[in-house]
């Protein structure tokens, strides 16, 4: 098992070369010139030519692509166009609150997505089967940017209960720490900015949630039928358990192979940013920002998102797969791959 | 008695109908005895034995009679009752043993979960001690670690063993077994059927033994009943039957059987035709298209079960009196 997670890991390094490659050259290829953005259109050719000298954009395409990997290599992945802060900083200031995000989304869709599934599963055909059916349906069809203003207009407009926007009022916000600031506010004690951050994470995380939730739930159900017609689960239910453990113990644990990589798949299509919904519920993550940062082609952040982004997503599909082995005592990966 | 069946019948709701897989068939089991349900597919035997275990699809139920079990009837009794007798009073075994354990649990917690639902009071401990012996009674050679593997690490023969070990660990009195050897090879088969009698005789349990091979019946069984599309067409003595076979079914299914010091050169016996289809049944004798013997009432009318000598027997043949043969 070691064995095979240092080979996936090192299998990263053909990843994310090919990655950064293909991403530095769409960069370069399709981009607009960064140099009239950044200084403005009335700027001297001088002046842009100078400018475009002191970020090496016009070198030959090979030397800066050898450049951004060396540098990339030891950490630095240069700075912003605009800000001239260091690309990291400014990635690690928004990307805390996609991760917090993404977390709570994914666990809401996760536990309610599996308790639906499996509820409609065991009651196929019965009108708790056909209204996940429909909420399903809905997840998947409604578009989050309209979900979310309805949430808003119901929840902030209407009912003044909870906040429309922002992660925290700025009072509260907790200085240092993870970024996380659930997890921030909780460990240094400061529960008002705890159910402060809570509230104001609680619309967005309903609004990114419905689309995995419908499709764990669709998975769950399909699953859970498949397993549920299994020989071994007549098996379980002729030694007279109750049906509460057979469906518990026997068949959701065999149905769980599938649906955790459902689960992990959209994880970490959710941490790549919810551009729709942090534009809706202005979250500062790290959707919106990669948007801006193309539109106003920022090279090196978008590089550097992109390439952590990859990074994350090899990752979870490598929990996914330590996870099957986990639930499917079939799967060895020592003995095969090792 | 035992067990005692009266009437049962089960239906299974399908696309374009309703189809009786079990029509109006009573037999009993008298404790210790094997009895054996032979039959095609399509028969009903399997569906009988679940209806005994109230373990039919959704889209069967039981629509009639009674089956008694210790003079209650199982039918009556309420989800919780039923699952306190499953797995410790009656047990069952299944066709595939490479499907019929769960794959993500370690043999002995499968076992052990038996023992435990119906043990509320054993430590685990305890429950382990049970596992291995029951693993050691069945054959399993050194079970102490075989009761680490997970299934798919056995072989059919040595997972069929596993299965028979989970059902006997509540020491039943009486023991369901679906076709156990069918899906195993042939020295095998004869292992898990020396296995089966013995288990009978060391815990002097019944044994409901259903399946298509006659040669399996003859080796175990002490009863026979022959199924034919949901009914019972003959039942009786395991030497009776295959001394003085009755209906022109089962004589069917004994000449089918290909025999060692057969030396004529004639090829095998087959019944002809096939089961017909259960939403379209003949009006009278379902097997009177396929028999050889066929009469003319036989079209028309069904024949009841009746004795005739030590047997009984479905078939006008034997209306008046025994028929020439």
């Amino acid at each position: 098992m070691i064995k095979y997670t240092i080979k996936r890991i090192l299998l990263l390094i053909p990843v994310l070369f090919g990655v950064s490659l293909v991403v530095f050259l769409i960069m370069r290829v399709f981009s607009p010139d960064p140099a009239p953005v950044v200084l403005g259109e009335h700027a001297s050719r001088e002046a842009m030519q100078a400018w475009r000298n002191a970020h090496g954009l016009n070198d030959p395409i090979v030397w800066q692509f050898i450049d951004f990997l060396k540098n990339a290599l030891t950490g630095n992945f240069g700075t912003s166009y605009y800000t001239n802060q260091p690309v990291m900083k400014e990635i690690m200031a928004r990307f805390p609150a996609t991760v917090e995000l993404a977390i709570c989304a994914i666990l809401f869709a996760s536990v309610f997505g599996v308790l639906l599934g499996v509820v409609s599963a065991v009651r196929k055909n019965t009108a708790v089967d056909y209204a996940s059916t429909i909420l399903a349906l809905i997840g998947v069809s409604m578009p989050i940017f309209w979900l979310g203003i309805l949430l808003i207009i119901l929840f902030s407009g209407t009912l003044h209960i909870l906040p429309s926007t922002g992660r925290i009022q700025p009072m509260l916000q907790p200085v240092g720490g993870t970024g996380l600031y659930l997890w921030d506010t909780l460990t240094s004690g400061d529960f008002e900015a705890f159910g402060d951050a809570a509230r104001h994470l609680i619309m967005p995380t309903l609004a990114l949630a419905m689309y995995s939730l419908a499709i764990i739930t669709r998975m769950t159900r399909s699953s859970m039928l498949d397993t549920l017609n299994q020989d071994y689960i007549r098996t379980a239910r002729s030694k007279g358990i109750s049906s509460h453990r057979v469906v518990k113990h026997h068949a959701l644990r065999n149905a769980m192979i599938p649906i955790t990589t459902v689960i992990g798949l959209q994880f970490g299509s959710l941490l790549g940013g919810a551009v729709l919904t942090e534009t809706v519920f202005a979250w500062p993550g790290i959707g919106s920002y990669t948007v801006q940062c193309i539109q106003k082609s920022d090279f090196p952040v978008v590089q550097a998102v992109v390439l952590i982004i990859a990074t994350v997503y090899v990752l979870i599909n490598l929990i996914v797969d330590l996870i099957y082995a986990f639930l499917d005592p079939r799967i060895k990966y020592s003995k095969e791959e090792g | 008695m035992l067990l005692e069946i009266k009437n049962l019948t089960t239906e299974f709701k399908v696309k374009h109908g309703t189809v009786r897989a079990v029509n109006g068939i009573s037999f009993h089991v008298n404790e210790g005895e094997i009895l054996a349900i032979v039959g095609e597919s399509g028969s009903g035997k399997s569906v009988t034995s679940l209806s005994i275990m109230g373990l039919l699809q959704e889209n069967g139920k039981v629509t009639g009679g009674e089956i008694l079990f210790k003079g209650e009837d199982l039918l009556k009794k309420s989800e919780a009752e039923m699952q306190a007798i499953k797995g410790d009073q009656i047990s069952m075994i299944f066709q595939e043993p490479m499907t019929s354990l769960n794959p993500v649990y370690r043999v002995k917690d499968q076992i052990m979960e038996n023992i435990l639902t119906h043990n509320k009071n054993m430590s685990k401990k305890e429950a382990l001690e049970r596992t291995i012996e029951m693993l050691r009674t069945v054959g399993i050679p050194s079970p102490e670690e075989r009761a680490n593997d997970y299934p798919h690490q056995m072989s059919g023969g040595m997972r069929q063993r596993v299965m028979i070990a989970m059902a006997l660990s509540c020491e039943p009195d009486l023991l369901i077994a679906d076709e156990p050897t069918t899906a195993l090879d042939v020295t095998i088969q004869a292992q898990i059927l020396e296995l089966l009698y013995e288990m009978r005789e060391k815990f002097n349990m019944s044994v409901m033994l259903i399946t298509h091979d006659l040669g399996v019946v003859a080796e175990a069984a002490d009863r026979v009943v022959v199924m034919y599309c949901g009914q019972i067409v003959e039942s009786a003595e395991v030497k009776s039957l295959f001394a003085k076979p009755m209906h022109p079914y089962t004589l069917g299914l004994l000449k089918s059987i290909p025999r060692l010091e057969d030396e004529s050169k004639e090829p095998l016996y087959m019944i002809k035709g096939m089961v017909p289809n259960p939403l379209h049944m003949p009006p009278g004798c379902p097997f009177s298209d396929r028999c050889d013997r066929c009469m003319e009432v036989c079209r028309k009318k069904m024949p009841e079960l009746r004795p005739v000598g030590d047997h009984l027997v479905r078939c006008f043949l034997y209306e008046n009196g025994e028929a020439e043969k």
